[in-house]
């Protein structure tokens, strides 16, 4: 009797386990509006290396200028980009601002790479193309930041390497709309063998409010550069999402990002957009290219 | 659901009419009705039922037919829900109308089943259907079941319905198999069955789904499942004086919120695991019970759009134990749906006809080699400027011991007395770190004495003496309680929960003072009857029923209950 029961039960069960297979419902996996792929033959020759700086930075970190004025030091070398976050725990960042302070310049996307990448604790710092160079003194031996004396050599490292893609950034405004339209062509050099994510920031230079200085005094009319504005991407980049990562590769997509009501205080004539194409998976953060324009040329 | 109801009262109208003739009938009616007085020194305001309505009542009237004869059950139960704070205790609902009914038949070993169903499989892990009044739970699946007997071995049972939502349903599907089995070998009693649920989501809800995973950073979006499978197996094993009861569960990859390594609540696609195990052995004098529970992951919903107790498909039994006494109570460790391993055991000893000992002991936490869900970070400053940050990972959620015993002078007259320790994650199980760095963890400590005194056939008095110690919430607190009854009829009571000694930085401002919560109470018994008036002043915080929890601001007013069974 059992097994009379016992066994169809059974071809029951497969058979439903069987139909487990599903089509899912449609979810848009990436913020672009627009995307196309192709191969081209021959591949592009290798643009120049640009090394993209992402800098841990406060209006209340007494130490910070000095690291400002480092990176402005490089970018002004050739072939490198700053980015500066201006996150940290309350001590640091705008939860406690020195007085004549004008604007916040806080990003909740900012935010979120740091924490990706993760806070090491100390401030100022920075990441140089996301890599985990030679790192020394407080810091883990896994962490992509170290201390601004470090970042000239670890520049002069990544600028003699070859890039992977070439990328093609164009942008333009609508003072209008106040809509930055965007559109990215990335042209693989080389083939990869995991995926690769593509980020694109928005960031401010010219920024004129407090910042407190060295010796303790508080410069009310400082001027901050490269200060990181808002992801047009995710945070944390969008999937390049192409059927195979070979030489001859590309990929155009483009974006827009509308400036909000909210989002007053941004000058176009002073934001940048910055692109940059970074791995995301098997324990690797390494950006491959990075490349900025300004929103208004 | 009209048309539903009106199909079975067509039913009825078809089942001859002297089937009615060899049935019995029974029912009960229970009503609740809360008269609100506005407190705000204890934080009893600033609501609508405080601030506007008053008064608020919940009333359930249940009609049940059983016909042993025709092997037919049938039962409807009408819910009004009148400014009620049951389902949530900050916005009062008011709703009339049918709650449940159902319509049972046997044909021998099948019984067929329709209507608003109450089940379980195995512990609940994967599925329960049940009805807790005091917390506005009721989620009976509105379907049909079939059961089939063999021979009192094995038992099968199917089901399919849609989830109740207080007068409506939610809509993804809910379906259901369980084989239970019995089986003796000499001494040896086997209870080998299994379980398994389906969840298929309607694209209203998965609509909804895919809005918030593409709200989602890019990196972290996936592509939702319409269905959901659960998987169950169980068995006890009972050998002479020992039971050694296990389940083992698991569920396919289905989207659920969960805490992320940032704090905040994010939606994950993930399969998840269950597994849950108590051995019991009673002896003379001498009763044990040691329980195990490991969770991960394992969120049973009718989909993740819905919270708190809304759209629940399972119960996961908690390891502590469940207090009675007020302060004791206090802090309880309800079951974790994404990381828990918890540890739990109860020893009864009774050395004497009058003496006897309780020792209960439990421990939860989270996992040993996985990052933990809980952390916290701890920002020091440099001498000279500068800081440093770290982050403390919180993994032990729970703790407690205690130690009673009842010593009975003589039948009339008897005493419990005994000491609590209790270790709490404020986090884990309020949603709150503190107000002050040190406030994450809770410890408190809680002395009680109970005395009960017969001083004849029909008068007695009871009373209860508690005091805890609990510095990182409340402070300090001072409990007492003086009941005297008159059996069968009357019973009344007096007592007050005193927070003599406040805790300054208690994160709730109305209770950095010191407050009394009052309580009076009186009781009328007639036969099946019971009436009851109560004025409350009650602290706000974590109420739990049955193993289940959830925060219910202050209480101040007046309670006035009716309960009646015929």
């Amino acid at each position: 009797m059992n097994k009379k029961i016992m066994l169809p039960l059974i071809l029951a069960l497969g058979l439903l386990l069987s139909q487990c297979k599903e089509v899912g419902p449609y979810v848009n996996l990436r913020n672009n509006v627009a995307s196309s792929t192709y191969i081209e033959s021959p591949p592009q020759t290798p643009e120049p290396r640009n090394v993209l700086i992402e800098e841990i930075t406060g209006v209340s970190c007494n130490n910070c200028p000095p690291a400002h004025a480092q990176l402005d030091n490089l970018i002004a070398a050739g072939h490198v980009i700053g980015v500066s976050y201006h996150v940290g725990p309350a001590i640091f960042n705008q939860d406690n601002l020195p007085p004549y302070t004008r604007q916040d310049m806080t990003s909740a996307d900012a935010q979120t790479v740091v924490n990706y990448l993760v806070f090491p604790g100390y401030g100022p710092t920075g990441s140089v193309d996301r890599i985990v160079h030679q790192n020394v003194g407080p810091f883990s031996a896994t962490s992509p930041w170290d201390v601004y004396t470090n970042w000239g050599g670890y520049v002069s490292t990544e600028q003699a390497g070859t890039t992977p893609v070439n990328i093609n950034l164009v942008g333009s405004y609508s003072p209008s709309s106040k809509q930055i339209s965007i559109s990215v062509v990335l042209h693989y050099t080389s083939a990869q063998t995991d995926s690769d994510r593509l980020s694109i920031f928005l960031t401010e230079d010219s920024i004129i409010t407090a910042q407190l200085q060295p010796n303790g005094s508080n410069d009310t009319s400082y001027v901050h550069m490269h200060v990181m504005r808002a992801a047009v991407t995710n945070a944390l980049g969008d999937n390049i999402s192409v059927p195979s990562y070979v030489a001859g590769r590309v990929d155009s997509v483009g974006y827009s990002y509308t400036l909000t009501p909210a989002q007053a205080a941004w000058n176009p004539a002073h934001m940048n957009i910055v692109a940059f194409v970074h791995k995301y998976q098997n324990s690797r953060t390494d950006i491959l290219q990075a490349k900025t324009i300004k929103v208004i040329p | 659901m009209r048309k539903i109801f009106l199909l079975f009262l067509l039913i009825g109208y078809l089942i001859p009419a002297h089937t009615f003739g060899q049935g019995f009938l029974s029912g009960s009616f229970q009503t609740n009705t809360n008269f609100y007085i506005r407190d705000s020194s204890i934080g009893a305001a600033n609501l609508p039922h405080y601030d506007n309505y008053k008064i608020g009542s919940d009333i359930w009237f249940n009609f049940n037919y059983t016909n042993e004869k025709y092997g037919i059950e049938a039962g409807v139960r009408f819910d009004a829900y009148l400014n009620s704070i049951l389902r949530n205790p900050t916005v009062p609902y008011t709703g009339v109308g049918i709650g449940s009914f159902f319509i049972k038949k046997r044909f021998k070993d099948f019984t067929i089943s329709a209507g608003y169903l109450y089940d379980q499989i195995g512990t609940g892990m994967i599925y329960r259907t049940y009805e807790e009044r005091t917390l506005g739970i009721d989620n009976a699946l509105v379907g049909g079941r079939i059961e089939y007997n063999i021979k009192d071995i094995v038992h099968l049972k199917a089901f399919s319905g849609l989830q109740k939502n207080v007068f409506s349903f939610y809509n993804p599907i809910i379906s259901g198999f369980n084989a239970e089995s019995n089986f003796h070998i000499g001494k040896v009693t086997l209870q080998p069955s299994i379980g398994i649920i389906n969840r298929s989501m309607d694209q209203g809800s998965m609509t909804t789904l895919v809005s918030a995973i593409e709200a989602m950073d890019s990196a972290k979006r996936f592509i939702p499942k319409y269905n959901m499978y659960a998987f169950t197996f169980y068995n006890t094993l009972t050998v002479g004086p020992v039971s050694w009861f296990m389940e083992a569960s698991y569920k396919t990859r289905d989207a659920v919120y969960q805490l992320a390594p940032d704090g905040s609540t994010q939606l994950y696609n993930k399969t998840g695991n269950a597994a849950y195990s108590s051995l019991n052995i009673s002896q003379k004098g001498l009763g044990i019970t040691l329980q195990f529970k490991r969770v991960e992951n394992f969120t049973m919903r009718t989909s993740p759009n819905e919270k708190l107790f809304q759209g629940l498909l399972n119960f996961e039994p908690p390891i502590p134990q469940q207090n009675s006494l007020r302060l004791p109570s206090r802090y309880f460790a309800s079951s974790l749906e994404q990381h828990e391993l918890a540890f739990g055991a109860d020893v009864t000893w009774k050395p004497t006809k009058k003496m006897s000992f309780t020792f209960n002991g439990s421990y939860v936490r989270d996992f040993l080699f996985q990052p933990a869900i809980i952390r916290e970070q701890v920002i020091t400053q440099r001498p000279g400027g500068g800081f440093d940050t770290a982050q403390q990972d919180h993994k032990n959620f729970f703790g407690e011991g205690s130690a009673a015993v009842n010593y009975k002078f003589s039948s009339a007259i008897s005493i419990d007395g005994g000491f609590q320790y209790i270790f709490y994650n404020r986090p884990i199980y309020r949603g709150d770190g503190g107000n002050i760095p040190g406030e994450y963890k809770v410890m408190a400590y809680t002395p009680f004495f109970e005395l009960t005194h017969k001083f004849n056939k029909k008068m007695s008095y009871r009373v209860e003496l508690q005091y805890q110690y609990v510095p990182n919430d409340f402070g300090q607190w001072l409990y007492g309680l003086f009941e005297f009854n008159i059996a069968p009829s009357f019973s009344f009571a007096v007592s007050d929960m005193w927070n003599f000694k406040p805790n300054p930085n208690n994160v709730d401002a109305v209770y950095q003072t010191q407050h009394h919560f009052y309580s009076v109470f009186a009781s009328y018994t007639k036969g099946a009857n019971r009436f009851s008036l109560n004025y409350v002043k009650q602290v706000g915080g974590i109420v739990c029923t049955g193993g289940v929890c959830r925060y219910e601001p202050a209480f101040s007013g007046v309670k006035f209950s009716i309960t009646s069974t015929f």
